[in-house]
C-alpha cells in the first residue's frame, strides 16, 4: 500500500521553510557569550546565518494535483476527464502554519514538520483533510543540483501519513476521490521532494523551494514513514563529511510491484540529478529497469521514462513500467537492478537492489528522564517481510558528530544513558519493536539542555559491507571512504533532556532557575523576542502570565505550541507552568484583557 | 461622523440582519486601526500605539458580543466570505455617503483627526472644544442609534414572544463564546437573555462612544477597580491633542486634554504607500510574496472566526495564535521596500485570498507545461 499503490495522486508546488537560523551554531546557546551579531544575517558562527528573522513557518505554496492514478493502474492529467487535476494540495485555512523544526544544532539532518494540515480541494472547498504525521526529512542528497550549489542545490524527502481524516460531503464528481475514500478512509500516505530552495534573503523566493510528491492510501498495519518494497540506494563517496553519490550521480529510489495491474511502480523523486535555476532533470543517459535473473545475467523490464518535459512536476518523479505475467513473476522472485544502457545497446547495473532490507519507521526521537519510546523496525527481502530476523542496534558516536554544524564540540553521544536490549526479532509481518529507556545524562553540555544519540542499526548476519563509524583518539571523526549497499542517513536520532530537581520544579525562582531558559529563547528566536514578547524580561512574562501558560503548555503537534523549537525539557516546562501559575495568581495585572496583549506586544 | 443607513428593523429576521452589518461594521475598522499601530512598531510611540491597541481589542471584543448575540437569537454569523471584508480606501460597511472614505494608512496625527475620529464620533460629542454639533437625520443613523434601535426591537420582540410564552433567545448555548483568557468575563458572556444581550450592547455602544454626559467608559461596564478609560472618540482626540483626557472643573464640559503629555515623534514611521494591494506588486518581488503569506493568515483568521462563532468557541485560541502570525508579517512587510513607489514601503493589504491562489501567469504557465499521456 503507501502512496506507490493505486489510487494515488502526484502534486508539485512550491513549499516555504522559514526557520530561525540564530540557532544553527550550538555556541550561540551559550547565553554567557552570546553576541547581537548573532541575530544578523551572515554565515559563519558570527553571525545568525541565512535566516535570523525566521517565523518557524513550513507552508504547501501553490501545489497543484497533476496526475491520478486510478484503482486499475490508468492514470490521467486530464482535468476533463477527473476534475480533481488542476486542483489543490493546501495547508491550514484556519490556523497558523506548520512549523519546520532542527532536533539540535549537533543533529541538523532530521528537521521536521509539525503541526501541517493536508487538504485536498479548491480555495476554501475541501474534499478531505487531515493532519500531517510529524516527520523529519531523510536521504537528504547535497549535491543533486549540477549547478546550483549549497542548499540551493540539495534535495531530500519526507513521508508520512495523514490522519483524523474529515471527508467533504461535498461532491467531487472526483472518480479519484471516490476511489480514494473507498480504499483508504482512514490515513493517507504522503510522500514528498524538496528541493530548489531558495537562501538568498533578498530575494522575493526566499525562503521557498520546490515540492513535488504524492498522496495514496495507507493501511493501518504498514510503516508510516517508509515504503515496504524495494529499495535502491547509490554507492556513495564521502566528500568532506556528507555521502554524495560521485560515482554514479544517482541517488536513492524505491519501488513497489502491483501484482494486480500488473505493474510496477518507481519512485525517482530523488534519484535522478537536476542542472540549472529550474531545476530541469538532467539525466541524459537511458535507464532501465532489470531483474537479476542469477550471476551477471539481467532481463530487462523496461525502460525509465522520465525525459517528456515536465515529467518531474508532473508525475511526480514516479515511473510505471507494465509487466507481462512472466515478468511479474521475475519481479517478485529476482533481485532487481537500475541499468546504464549503452550506446550498443547493452546494460550495465547502476544501483543494484538492496535486498535486505531493515528501517527503524520513526527515527527521531525526543526523550526525558524515565521516558520510554518504542522503535518499530521493519526487514524485508525483496520487498516481503523477513520472519524471525534479528536486527541489531547500537550506539553510534560518530553519526552525529557529522551531521550538526561546527567542531563536534560540545562532545556529543555521552555518557551512554540509554539502555535498550541489543536486538530484536521480527515477527510474522518483518515488524520488531525496540524498547529504548533514557535516564538523566545529567547536562554533559553545559550551556544546551541534555544530549543527541545516535543509534544504528543492521540485520544480524547480512553485514553487506564491513561497516563501520570509528572516532580516532576522539577526534578527528575517521568515516569510510566509501558506502556500497548503504544508506547512511538510516540511523536514529534521539535527544534526551537534562533532569530538573523536584524542589526546582516546584518552586522556581525567576533569576536563577526561569530567566536563563527564557534569556536563551530570546536570544536564539528574536523575532518573537523583539516582534511580540520579550520572555527574558520578568514584567514582560509576568503581565504575559496567563497567555504564556497557554502556549506553552499546548502540545508539540499544535502549530502554537511554544517554544517554536520544540527543544523544552519535561521538567523545565513543568517549571515554567508552576512560575507562571505563581505570577497569575501573584500579579493583579493578569487579570486584564490577555487579547490586549496580544495586540500590543512587547 | 459614520451615518448608518437607517434600515427598518421589525421582524427577528430584520434584527439579524442588523446585526451581520453590526459585525462587518465592527471588523471593518481594525485593518486601518491594526495598521497604523504595526507603523508605529519600534519608534518610540509606545503610548500612542498602546491607545490604538487598546481600542483594536475593544473592536473585538464588539465583533465577539456581535456573534454571541447573533447566535443568542439564532442567527449564523458570516465572517468567511470576501465581501465580508471592505475595500480600502473605501466607506465602511452599512454606512450611507458621508464622504469618510477609510484608507489603510500609516499613523499621522491628521488620520487620527480626519479619520479614526470621523469614524468613532458620537452622536452628540461632548464639547470639550467646541464641535459642530450633527444631528441625525431621519434617513441615517449614527452607531450608537443603530445599537440603540436593535436593543429597542429586541425588547420589543421579547416582550412578544414571552406573551406567547416563547422568547426569541432560541439559540445553541454552547455556541457562545467565551473565554476569559482573552477577554474578561465581565466584557464577553453568554449571551442567553434580554437582559445579557442589552448588557453587551451597552458596552459596545459605551465603549465606542460614551455617554452623551461621559467621555469616559462607564464604570459599570467595566466593574469596580478597573482603570477608566475615555470611549473611543476620545482616545483618538487625546493622540491627536497629545495630551490625557482628565477632569477639569473649569472647563466648561467639565473635562479638558490637559493629562499627562502623550509625545509623538513621527520621524521614525515607516513610509508606508498608502492602500497597498497584493497587485501592486510584480509577482516576482519579496513584496509580492510577504504580502501574499500577510493575506493568507488574514483570510486563515476570518476562516478561524467563523469557525469559532459557527458551533466551535474553544477555537478562538487558534484565531488568537493568528492574530500574532498576521503581525510578524505586517511588520516584515513595513521593512520591504514598495516596488515601483521609491521611497516608500510595502505594507499589509487585508485581501481574502485562498491558498491555491496562482496568479494568472503562474495558472498559464502550469497549464502550458502539462503534458497530457
Amino acid at each position: 500500500m503507501a502512496y506507490l499503490n493505486s489510487p494515488r495522486l502526484t502534486f508539485s508546488g512550491k513549499f516555504q521553510a522559514d526557520p530561525s537560523t540564530v540557532n544553527n551554531d550550538v555556541n550561540h546557546y551559550n547565553n554567557a557569550t552570546f553576541q547581537p551579531s548573532y541575530q544578523e544575517y551572515g554565515e559563519g558562527g558570527t553571525n545568525g546565518w541565512w535566516n535570523p528573522d525566521g517565523t518557524g513557518n513550513w507552508r504547501l505554496i501553490d501545489c497543484v494535483i497533476t496526475s491520478v492514478t486510478y484503482m486499475d493502474g490508468t492514470t490521467t492529467s486530464d482535468p476533463g476527464k477527473d476534475p480533481i487535476i488542476g486542483m489543490s494540495i493546501m495547508d491550514a485555512n484556519s490556523r497558523v502554519a506548520g512549523k519546520i523544526v532542527d532536533l539540535d544544532p549537533q543533529q541538523q539532518s532530521v528537521s521536521q514538520i509539525w503541526g501541517m494540515i493536508v487538504r485536498i480541494g479548491q480555495g476554501e472547498t475541501d474534499f478531505v483533510k487531515g493532519n500531517f504525521e510529524p516527520i523529519a526529512f531523510n536521504d537528504i542528497w547535497w549535491n543533486r543540483s549540477t549547478t546550483q550549489k549549497g542548499s540551493g542545490g540539495a534535495s531530500a524527502s519526507y513521508q508520512s501519513v495523514v490522519t483524523d481524516l474529515q471527508w467533504s460531503e461535498v461532491e467531487s464528481k472526483s472518480r479519484y476521490l471516490e476511489e480514494l475514500r473507498k480504499e483508504s478512509p482512514d490515513r493517507l500516505s504522503m510522500k514528498f521532494n524538496v528541493d530548489m530552495f531558495n537562501q538568498q534573503h533578498d530575494s522575493a523566493h526566499f525562503t521557498i523551494g520546490r515540492i513535488v510528491g504524492s498522496i495514496g492510501p495507507s493501511r493501518m498495519d504498514e510503516p508510516k514513514h517508509f515504503i515496504m518494497g524495494r529499495q535502491f540506494v547509490s554507492d556513495l563517496t564521502c566528500n568532506q563529511g556528507m555521502y554524495m553519490p560521485l560515482s554514479t550521480s544517482v541517488y536513492v529510489a524505491n519501488g513497489l510491484l502491483q501484482e494486480e495491474t500488473k505493474q510496477f511502480i518507481l519512485d525517482l523523486g530523488n534519484f535522478l540529478q537536476t542542472a540549472g535555476p529550474e531545476g530541469a532533470i538532467a539525466e541524459s543517459r537511458t535507464l532501465v529497469l532489470a531483474a537479476n535473473v542469477g550471476g551477471e545475467a539481467y532481463v530487462p523490464l523496461g525502460e525509465l521514462n522520465f525525459k517528456l518535459p515536465k515529467w518531474y512536476e508532473n508525475r511526480g518523479g514516479l515511473v510505471k513500467i507494465r509487466l507481462t505475467d512472466e515478468q511479474v513473476d521475475m519481479v517478485r522472485n529476482c533481485p532487481l537492478a537500475i541499468m546504464n544502457q549503452q550506446s550498443d545497446g547493452s546494460l550495465s547495473p547502476l544501483v543494484k537492489e538492496l535486498t535486505h532490507y531493515v528501517r527503524a519507521d520513526q527515527f527521531v526521537f525526543r526523550m526525558n528522564s524515565g521516558e520510554e519510546s518504542n522503535i518499530d523496525f521493519y526487514a524485508t527481502y525483496l520487498g516481503k517481510p523477513m520472519v524471525n530476523q534479528a536486527i541489531v542496534c547500537q550506539f553510534q558516536d560518530s553519526l552525529i558528530n557529522i551531521m550538526g554544524q561546527g567542531d563536534g564540540t560540545p562532545a556529543t553521544s555521552t555518557p551512554n544513558i540509554l539502555a535498550f536490549e541489543p536486538g530484536v526479532v521480527t515477527d510474522t509481518n518483518g515488524k520488531a519493536t525496540l524498547t529504548v529507556k533514557a535516564s538523566n545524562p545529567q547536562n554533559p553540555r553545559g550551556f544546551i539542555d541534555g544530549q543527541v544519540y545516535a543509534l544504528w542499526y543492521y540485520l544480524e548476519g547480512y553485514p553487506t559491507v564491513d561497516f563501520t563509524f570509528t572516532i580516532k583518539d576522539g577526534n578527528p571523526v575517521v568515516l569510510p571512504a566509501a558506502l556500497s549497499g548503504i544508506d547512511p542517513t538510516n540511523f536514529i536520532s534521539i535527544l534526551v533532556f537534562d533532569s530538573v530537581k523536584p524542589e526546582v520544579i516546584a518552586k522556581p525562582d525567576w533569576d536563577k532557575d526561569v530567566q536563563p531558559v527564557m534569556q536563551q529563547y530570546a536570544n536564539l528566536y528574536p523575532l518573537m523576542s523583539k516582534g511580540i514578547f520579550n520572555l527574558a524580561n520578568r514584567e514582560v512574562v509576568d503581565n504575559n502570565a496567563k497567555l504564556l501558560r497557554f502556549v506553552f503548555d499546548l502540545p508539540r503537534e499544535d502549530p502554537n505550541h511554544m517554544p517554536v523549537t520544540r527543544d523544552l525539557s519535561r521538567d523545565k516546562k513543568q517549571m515554567i507552568l508552576n512560575y507562571l501559575d505563581r505570577a497569575i495568581k501573584e500579579n493583579a495585572l493578569a487579570d486584564l484583557s490577555t487579547a490586549e496583549r496580544i495586540i500590543q506586544s512587547t | 461622523m459614520i451615518y448608518l443607513k437607517n434600515i427598518q428593523i421589525e421582524t427577528i429576521e430584520d434584527v439579524r440582519k442588523a446585526l451581520q452589518t453590526a459585525i462587518e461594521l465592527e471588523h471593518s475598522t481594525i485593518p486601518p486601526y491594526l495598521t497604523a499601530m504595526f507603523t508605529l512598531f519600534e519608534t518610540g510611540n509606545n503610548e500612542i500605539s498602546k491607545l490604538i491597541g487598546s481600542v483594536v481589542v475593544e473592536e473585538m471584543l464588539h465583533l465577539s458580543i456581535a456573534c454571541n448575540l447573533m447566535n443568542a437569537i439564532g442567527g449564523k454569523p458570516v465572517l468567511n466570505q470576501p465581501g465580508f471584508i471592505p475595500t480600502y480606501p473605501g466607506p465602511l460597511p452599512g454606512g450611507v455617503d458621508s464622504g469618510l472614505i477609510v484608507p489603510i494608512a500609516k499613523f499621522t496625527k491628521d488620520l487620527m483627526k480626519d479619520v479614526f475620529m470621523a469614524i468613532e464620533e458620537p452622536e452628540d460629542p461632548i464639547k470639550i472644544k467646541s464641535f459642530m454639533m450633527m444631528k441625525g437625520a431621519e434617513d441615517k443613523l449614527t452607531i450608537g442609534m443603530f445599537y440603540d434601535k436593535i436593543a429597542k426591537q429586541l425588547t420589543f420582540l421579547e416582550a412578544e414572544a414571552k406573551l406567547k410564552g416563547k422568547t426569541i433567545f432560541t439559540g445553541d448555548s454552547t455556541y457562545q463564546m467565551t473565554n476569559e483568557k482573552w477577554f474578561p468575563a465581565k466584557e464577553l458572556f453568554p449571551i442567553k437573555d434580554l437582559i445579557t444581550a442589552l448588557k453587551g450592547i451597552n458596552i459596545i455602544v459605551d465603549q465606542g462612544e460614551g455617554t452623551s454626559t461621559d467621555p469616559f467608559i462607564s464604570e459599570k461596564d467595566l466593574g469596580p477597580g478597573e482603570a477608566t478609560e475615555p470611549a473611543h472618540y476620545y482616545r483618538f482626540e487625546e493622540i491627536y491633542k497629545g495630551r490625557k483626557l482628565v477632569k477639569d472643573p473649569n472647563a466648561e464640559s467639565g473635562y479638558s486634554y490637559s493629562g499627562d503629555p502623550i509625545p509623538c515623534d513621527e520621524s521614525k514611521i515607516p513610509n508606508m504607500a498608502k492602500n497597498p494591494k497584493m497587485s501592486d506588486y510584480p509577482v516576482d518581488s519579496p513584496a509580492y510574496v510577504n504580502s501574499k503569506f500577510f493575506n493568507y493568515t488574514y483570510t486563515n483568521l476570518l476562516n478561524s472566526l467563523h469557525i469559532t462563532f459557527n458551533g466551535a468557541p474553544e477555537k478562538i485560541d487558534t484565531a488568537m495564535g493568528l492574530m500574532y502570525s498576521l503581525r510578524l508579517y505586517a511588520l516584515r512587510l513595513l521593512k520591504l521596500p514598495s516596488p515601483n513607489q521609491p521611497g516608500y514601503t510595502a505594507g499589509p493589504s487585508y485581501e481574502y485570498i485562498t491558498n491555491d491562489n496562482l496568479t494568472p501567469s503562474e495558472k498559464d504557465q502550469y497549464m502550458e507545461n502539462k503534458v497530457n499521456v
